[in-house]
Parts: C-alpha cells; structure tokens; sequence
C-alpha cells in the first residue's frame, strides 16, 4: 500500500479550496481565508518543526529564509525552493518553487478564478510560523506557474520591529 | 552549517510522521473554519456544516480510491473490501490497523447483531481519530433510502493537547472547542451514550471512508460514535440496491 500521507494532504487541500470557491464568490476572500488558516497551521506547525528540527538560534533574516527552504519545506512538503534576496536592506526574500506537491492534482484554475492563490495556505504558514518566533513578515505570491507565469514564487518581507518603529515616530 | 545537518537526519519515518501532522493541523483548521460557531444558526446550520465536511472526505475518499492498486480494485466481497479498510487502507492513513471488524451475517434471514469491535486509540492532539472500528449492519435494520444529512453522533470534547500551545503563551484565546455544549440534532446509534457531541472532528473520516467504499463499488451510509476515548466506532451500512 503505497504512502497515502502526502496524497491525503494535497487532496484534501483541493477539496478545502473547491469548498471555499463555493462559498465566497470574491478571489479575495478565498486568499483571505487560505492565508488565515495557514496562519492558525503556522502558529502550531513551528513547535513541531523547533521539535524536529533542532535549529540553533538565528542571526540574520537570511538565514531564516535559507532555514524556511533547506529545512522546513522539505521537512514538511519534500521540496527545497531555491533562495533569493531581493534588495540591499537584506529583510526582502523570494523563495523560488520549482515543484509544488499542493497542486500535483491541478492542472489549472477553475474557470472565472484568475485571482486564485491556490496555493495561499503556505504563505499564511510561513507568516504564523515567524510571528510566533517574533518575527512581523509579510508573506505573497509574486509569481504563480497556475496564472501562467514561468516560476512560482512566494515573497517574504520581514518587518521593521515594533521598537524601531516608535522610535523613529519620537523623532 | 547546523540547520542544514538537521534537516537531513530526518528519515522515512520522520518524513511520514512530519506529512501526518501536516494533515493533522489542515483538518483542525478546516473543521474551525466550517464549523458553524453561531450558536444561533440552530441544528440546520450545525448539520450543514456536518454535511460539507463529510461531502469533503467524501471527495477525498473517492480521489484516493481512484489511485488504488488493480488488484484492490478487483476485491468483489464486500467483506473483503471491509477487510482492506480496516487494515490496509487505516494503516496507511492513520499507522495503525484496526482491531477488528465484526458483521452481521446477511445470509441469514436473522440478522445476529454487529459484534463489538474496539481498538485502542493513541490520542491526538488535534482530535483526529488514530484508529476505529467498524460496524456493519443489515439495510433494513437501519439506514434505508438514500443517505440522509450527516447524522451527529455524540462525541466527548477532543483529546486536550499536552502543556501549553503557542496560542495560550501569547495570551490568545484557545479555540473553544472543549468549552461547547451539547449540540442540537443528535442521533445515538448506541445505547447510552452520554457525553458532549463533538461530531464536527469526525465527519471528515466518515466521508473519507464513504468515498472509498464508492470507488470500490460500494454504496454505503457511514457514521462514528465515540462511548470514551480514546475507543472510536464507525458504523457502515451497506446500501443496497
């Protein structure tokens, strides 16, 4: 009997997504609420991953995002993106996807839906998962091979902290 | 570098383990986000809900059903197909077989009476079930015409997790799933049962089964009861027609 682990994640993940398409006619609201469950799977899916992972602390924004790639993507979907960072400031990243198990069952999006981040759930993971290391992040698709582009690509921006923020405005 | 070196040590089994929470976790979320929390939406709102995630395993059930081996496929009894969800199929999903399966005998003009099956549950933090039984019981003993609406069965409050999560450090409020009371519309497939229904975290696994059976040729009605945890019972009805 083959592994059926990982074909039961995606498939159900399709059918969550086709249930969410029926109830809300806005693209908007279907990312809204795919980036707000993968929010609440972040939150409890990064003690799972400090349990099994072991990582040390971390020094820089790029090393959580080589952590983010190297370690918690393959742990957890069995792919390693590749890593960029877009700007001098070093707190903007893309992860590059060059295979995406979650749509191992879609061949395209569904009529009417070219607003669709199907794939939505990962980023609101990601973004659960480094609030509850501390860290603010923004986390979007930049690119997405089911809207037609060449890459699929999730943009991380790690925030200013909250300290730093008000001490600016005191000025 | 250290992270990376951790990473690599996890094995098959780790990887396995590490693919179930995931699912674990996406169940929890769905349930919370499809469960109906308005407590004013009434029974038809909570049976709605019900129907969706059940509708939802359904889907999956028949999507993994569809990517059997052929020799499963050619199963043409049903009791071995029965046999096969209880082992093959529970061990792949949940890693672990079902005790046992007990049945009526639809030979007889007499039905005997479904023989209990338990199996102990290793709890779940998330609430999904690890392993269950099945009954299987006479069409006309129950379950005739086309299924009907989910029926909830009572179910106690999902296994609490272990210490605290990452919601309760930062002072968020805990989902409050164990704090809700008894639902409305309940239906007792067993005598005595008398805890709080919490039928929302097993409707998906009802659906799942129910999809499963379709694909294998198997038309069926299948609901879960919990009489205590962590023990869980799945009652199929084969439909006949």
């Amino acid at each position: 009997m083959y592994l059926v682990n990982k074909d039961l994640f995606v498939l159900t993940y399709g059918a969550l997504v086709a249930q969410l398409c029926k109830d809300y006619e806005k693209d908007e609201d279907v990312n809204k609420y795919l980036d707000k469950m993968g929010y609440g799977i972040g939150t409890r899916l990064v003690e799972d991953f400090l349990a099994r992972s072991c990582v040390g602390r971390c020094h820089s924004y790029s090393e959580i995002t080589d952590i983010i790639a190297q370690v918690a993507f393959k742990m957890y979907l069995g792919i390693t993106p590749s890593v960029t960072c877009n700007n001098s400031s070093r707190n903007e990243f893309s992860l590059i996807l060059d295979k995406n198990p979650l749509v191992e069952f879609v061949e395209e999006l569904p009529a009417g839906r070219s607003s669709l981040c199907y794939c939505n759930l990962l980023c609101g993971i990601i973004r659960g998962a480094l609030e509850m290391v501390h860290l603010a992040a923004d986390v979007t698709f930049l690119q997405d091979r089911l809207k037609g582009d060449s890459v699929t690509e999730i943009g991380i921006t790690f925030l200013k902290k909250p300290e730093e923020k008000k001490y600016r405005r005191k000025k | 570098m250290r992270a990376r070196s951790a990473g690599r040590s996890l094995g098959a089994g780790g990887r396995r383990m590490a693919d179930a929470v995931l699912f674990e976790f996406l169940h929890t979320e769905m349930v919370a986000e499809l469960w109906a929390h308005d407590p004013d939406s009434g029974p038809g709102g909570q049976n709605m809900s019900l129907s969706v995630l059940e509708g939802m395993g359904f889907r999956v059930g028949q999507a993994l059903g569809e990517r059997l081996s052929r020799e499963t496929l050619a199963y043409r009894e049903e009791l071995d197909i029965l046999k096969f969800l209880c082992k093959d199929l529970w061990m792949a999903v949940f890693q672990k077989q079902m005790d046992s399966l007990r049945t009526n005998h639809q030979a007889s003009p007499l039905p005997r009476g479904p023989t209990s099956c338990r199996t102990t549950v290793s709890p779940s933090s998330s609430g999904w079930p690890r392993a269950c039984s099945i009954w299987r019981k006479h069409p006309r003993y129950g379950g005739a015409g086309s299924p009907p609406p989910f029926h909830s069965p009572c179910l106690p409050s999902p296994h609490p997790r272990v210490g605290p999560g990452p919601r309760e450090r930062t002072g968020r409020t805990v989902k409050p799933e164990a704090q809700r009371g008894p639902g409305p519309g309940c239906w007792l497939p067993l005598p005595t049962v008398t805890c709080a229904p919490r039928p929302q975290f097993l409707a998906f696994t009802c659906g799942l089964l129910r999809g499963t059976l379709c694909t294998l040729g198997v038309k069926s009605l299948v609901t879960a009861s919990v009489a205590a945890l962590p023990a869980c019972k799945f009652q199929v009805v084969i439909q006949k027609s």
